[in-house]
Formats: structure tokens, C-alpha cells, sequence
């Protein structure tokens, strides 16, 4: 139990961290699609007996790709390339693990995750994760926030805008392959747009609502956890639901505590 | 061609396409150190290509010189007005660059980004959350922005279009104060007769450059006839009236 608390905890920090940027990149639906695809990854690679976070993180990296290559045709809009990709590839993954026959209860375990199961390898990549989540917007935060407010003054103040983004989608890919873990595929994007939609909603500013976030999405993995015990529900969705009640307390909370201030009816929409 | 010491912005046979579209063809001129030029032309002609290929931000043909570090102000739309930011917050991106990978704004930066709010009339707003603000504000920080970048050469991509007068008038003071301070400007627009009131120098584009020179010379008939075509009215044979589709207001 001391090993899925763990992991409730850097998995949701690492989520709600990173998934500012994914709200405010509008990046909220790439980040389904990848939470859905690494299925395929992940069934790949139990096929061929390789590292399933190995062969999910891979999956991530090739939709990241694939949604930018399609998109790259004016005619279709990175929403579009993601509806294409995201049914077809977790399509792909579902079907591959039915026609391989033998893994019963693996695709529940990919779907809803098995936090309960994790093992100290498990704890061990997403403190690995965790840490290179830190590490990155340490170093390069204050320009993901830029090149998120303003693209085009970060590409004429010269900064290599390319590789900023590779640096965040592989980021989101390595929260994603943990989160997979411990909420499953179906779950990991409640958990990595849950905690930053609900620190919007109690936040101004960009690094107030990030830190905000990290912990609302630690807290909501342990509170999970305690629900899970005593309701004896899944502890996926039991975390997911706490993140979800957590994001309606701070949209109740806000709307009774600031009416007419920022966060009211002049905030700027959170998308 | 003048000294390397007295010129401030440079192009030589600048070009861009995209894809097989030409959006800028053999473009050359030269801007004075200390000169506030403004880039006209309608829409389409290429005013944004040409900054940001002084820039650098865009693959181009022939060469461009900028004398120093650049500061930039880009057009309204291109800034995400939703972002958990205050304008302090957005005055601060501007001492981005000096800082470098990991280092974050300090002290000194902040006094320096609460004196340039001053200086731009928002000293009461720098915990006001950008997207609260009005366009004018929201413009006034963008400028804010670019102050604090400390550019010898400053860009600027339609700082006054969908700005109310009041804030346009801060705009134009604090940017006669920068030319004063030695800096060159280069300013795109769309308001002929404000350019001919504030500009020392006028560039004329469409897809290529048209003219370049000082308002009196640049506001002929003939020259703004080249460039805008059916867009342009003239009314007596001195008054020009450009259908400006505001197209790039801001939201």
C-alpha cells in the first residue's frame, strides 16, 4: 500500500504540474489521444516481451508525430488528425490483445490501471518521471510559458520554439506512460487536466496555478486511495472522481467566494 | 551607402516564400540609427513577412542587418489574451533573453518592469490579469514588453490598430522617447495619416518595396497608387482614404 500511495502521489504531481501547459497550450485533446494510443504500445510490447512503459512511451511519441505530420496538411487541423489517430490506434491495441489470446485482465489493468500492483521498478520510473518533470521546467519553464502566451515573439527573440515543443510533448509522453499505471488509459487524461482546470479556477497567475495544481493532484491520488479502501472501488476511477469533485468544489468555492472579481465573471475562459 | 555606426536596420534583396506563394520579393532598404520608420502597405502586402524576417524568424533570401539587440511588439491576435498571467507577469517576458536558460526574474527586473508599467500609464494595473485589461492596456504591456527587452531596434508589428486614442497617444510618447534615447524603430501600420505625423522615414510595400522615403516624398498620388490600386480614394488630389479592413483588431 506504501508503494501505490507513492506513486498516487508523484503520478499526480507530475500530472497536475505539467498539465498547465497542456491547458494552456490547448493541447487537451492530443493528450487523450496519447493517453488512448499507448494501448497499442503497451500491447506491443507484452506481445514481444519488452518493457510495457517502454513500448508505450514509443506509442506516445509516434502519435505526437503522426498528429503533427497530419496536421501539417492545411486541410485537416491537429483536432482532426487526432480524432483519426486516437480510435484508430487504440482501436489497433484492443484488437491486437484479442487476437493474441492469453493476457485475460491485461486490458482491464491498461484501461484502469493497477495502482494496487505497482512495484518498486514502477515507483521507481515515476520518481524518475517526477524528477525530469522538475528538472525541465526548471530549466526551460519560464520559456514554455512564453512560447505558450506568445509564439511569435519567442521565435523572434530567437528561441528555437521546435525543440520546446518536442521537450513538452515528450514530457506529457512520460507523464502519460506513468499515469497509465496507476489510472489507466481511459483515466490519465481526468488526472492530467483535472488538477490544472480546478487550480485555474482558484489561481491568477501561471506558476501559483501550477504549483496548485501538482498538489491538488497529489492530494486527490492519496484521498483516491482512501476511498478505494473504504468503498472498495477501483482505485482509478476512485481518484479520477476525487479530481473531479475537487475541480467542482473550486468552480462552487469560486463562484460564491468571488463574484465579480477575477475568477468571476470577468476571468477569461479556461479552455 | 551610410556607415556601419549610423545605420540601425539594414535589408538587402530580402525575400520569403511560402510555399510556392511570394510574400516579400528583393526587398533593400536602410534605416537611419535613430529614425522612426513606419512600413505601409494594405493587406497582404507582406508588412509582418518583412518584420519577422528581420528578425530572422523566417527563412528568407538575401540578407538583413539589425545594429543590436532586437525588441519586438507583435500584432495583438498573436498573443493568447485567456493566459493565467498579470501585467507585470507579461513586462517581465521581456528581461526573458538576458537572463538565459533557468535563471528567473529577480529584483532588479521587477523594479525595472514596475517603472516601465509607469512609464506606459499602468502602474496601477501590474497585478491586473492581461485578459482584464482593455485592448489599449493590453497593447500599452505589450510595448511595456518590448521597453524591457532593451532593444537597440525595436519592431513593431500594428502596436495601434484596435487601440483606443488615449493609449495610442502613451504608445507614440513612449516610442519618441526611445528614438530620443538613440533606438530605431520600425513600425508597421495601416494609419497613413498617423504615420505622416509621427515618422521620420516611410516605407512603402507590396510584395516589394514601392517606396521608401520621407513622408512628403512618400505620399504622392502616384507612389500610394502603386501600392493600395482600387483600395485607395483620392479626393481632391490630396486626400487619401484607404479601405482598411481592420483585419488584424484585436479580439
Amino acid at each position: 500500500m506504501r508503494r501505490a500511495f507513492a506513486e498516487a502521489i508523484l503520478c499526480g504531481t507530475a500530472s497536475g504540474a505539467l498539465g498547465c501547459f497542456v491547458l494552456v497550450r490547448r493541447l487537451a485533446f492530443l493528450g487523450e489521444s496519447v493517453a488512448h494510443t499507448v494501448v497499442l504500445g503497451a500491447v506491443l510490447a507484452l506481445i514481444f516481451g519488452l518493457p510495457v512503459g517502454a513500448g508505450a512511451a514509443l506509442l506516445a511519441v509516434i502519435t505526437a508525430l503522426l498528429t503533427a505530420a497530419i496536421a501539417g496538411d492545411r486541410r485537416f487541423s491537429p483536432d482532426t488528425a487526432t480524432g483519426i489517430l486516437l480510435p484508430s490506434l487504440f482501436g489497433a491495441g484492443v484488437a491486437l490483445l484479442a487476437l493474441a489470446g492469453g493476457y485475460r485482465g491485461r486490458l482491464e489493468d491498461l484501461l484502469f490501471g493497477s495502482i494496487l500492483g505497482v512495484s518498486d521498478a514502477d515507483v521507481l520510473l515515476a520518481l524518475g518521471v517526477g524528477l525530469a518533470v522538475v528538472a525541465a521546467l526548471a530549466l526551460a519553464g519560464k520559456e514554455l510559458v512564453l512560447v505558450a502566451f506568445d509564439r511569435p515573439t519567442a521565435q523572434a527573440l530567437g528561441y528555437r520554439v521546435a525543440l520546446l515543443d518536442a521537450l513538452l510533448l515528450g514530457l506529457v509522453a512520460l507523464t502519460v506512460v506513468v499515469g497509465l499505471r496507476a489510472v489507466g488509459s481511459l483515466l490519465v487524461a481526468g488526472l492530467l487536466l483535472g488538477p490544472p482546470v480546478a487550480a485555474r479556477v482558484l489561481c491568477r497567475t501561471f506558476w501559483p496555478m501550477t504549483a496548485t495544481a501538482g498538489a491538488l493532484g497529489a492530494g486527490s491520488g492519496v484521498v483516491g486511495l482512501y476511498v478505494t479502501w473504504y468503498l472498495d472501488i477501483g482505485a482509478g476511477p476512485a481518484i479520477v472522481l476525487v479530481v473531479a469533485s475537487v475541480f467542482l468544489l473550486a468552480l462552487l468555492g469560486r463562484t460564491f467566494a468571488g463574484r465579480g472579481q477575477e475568477g468571476g465573471r470577468n476571468a477569461p475562459a479556461i479552455r | 551607402m551610410s556607415e556601419p555606426g549610423e545605420v540601425g536596420l539594414r535589408a538587402d534583396g530580402l525575400s520569403v516564400s511560402f510555399d510556392a506563394r511570394r510574400a516579400l520579393v528583393d526587398v533593400s532598404f536602410e534605416v537611419p540609427r535613430a529614425t522612426f520608420a513606419g512600413v505601409l502597405g494594405p493587406n497582404g502586402a507582406g508588412k509582418t513577412t518583412l518584420l519577422r524576417a528581420l528578425l530572422g524568424a523566417l527563412p528568407h533570401a538575401g540578407s538583413k542587418w539589425i545594429g543590436g539587440r532586437p525588441a519586438y511588439v507583435p500584432q495583438a491576435g498573436a498573443v493568447d489574451n485567456a493566459f493565467p498571467i498579470d501585467a507585470l507577469g507579461v513586462v517581465l517576458m521581456g528581461r526573458y533573453p538576458r537572463l538565459g536558460w533557468r535563471r528567473r526574474p529577480g529584483r532588479a527586473d521587477r523594479h525595472r518592469a514596475l517603472e516601465i508599467l509607469d512609464a506606459v500609464g499602468l502602474a496601477g494595473e501590474a497585478r491586473s490579469p492581461f485578459g482584464t485589461l482593455s485592448s489599449g492596456q493590453r497593447q500599452r504591456t505589450l510595448v511595456g514588453r518590448a521597453l524591457a527587452q532593451e532593444g537597440d531596434v525595436l519592431l513593431l508589428d500594428e502596436p495601434l490598430t484596435g487601440v483606443d486614442t488615449p493609449s495610442q497617444e502613451v504608445i507614440l510618447g513612449v516610442l519618441d522617447g526611445e528614438r530620443r534615447r538613440g533606438r530605431t524603430l520600425l513600425m508597421t501600420t495601416h494609419d497613413l495619416g498617423q504615420a505622416a505625423r509621427v515618422c521620420d522615414l516611410l516605407l512603402v510595400l507590396n510584395e516589394t518595396l514601392v517606396a521608401v522615403g520621407p513622408p512628403e516624398e512618400v505620399f504622392r498620388p502616384e507612389v500610394l497608387g502603386r501600392a493600395y490600386g482600387h483600395e485607395l480614394l483620392l479626393l481632391g488630389g490630396y486626400t487619401a482614404l484607404v479601405d482598411d479592413a481592420a483585419h488584424h483588431s484585436a479580439p
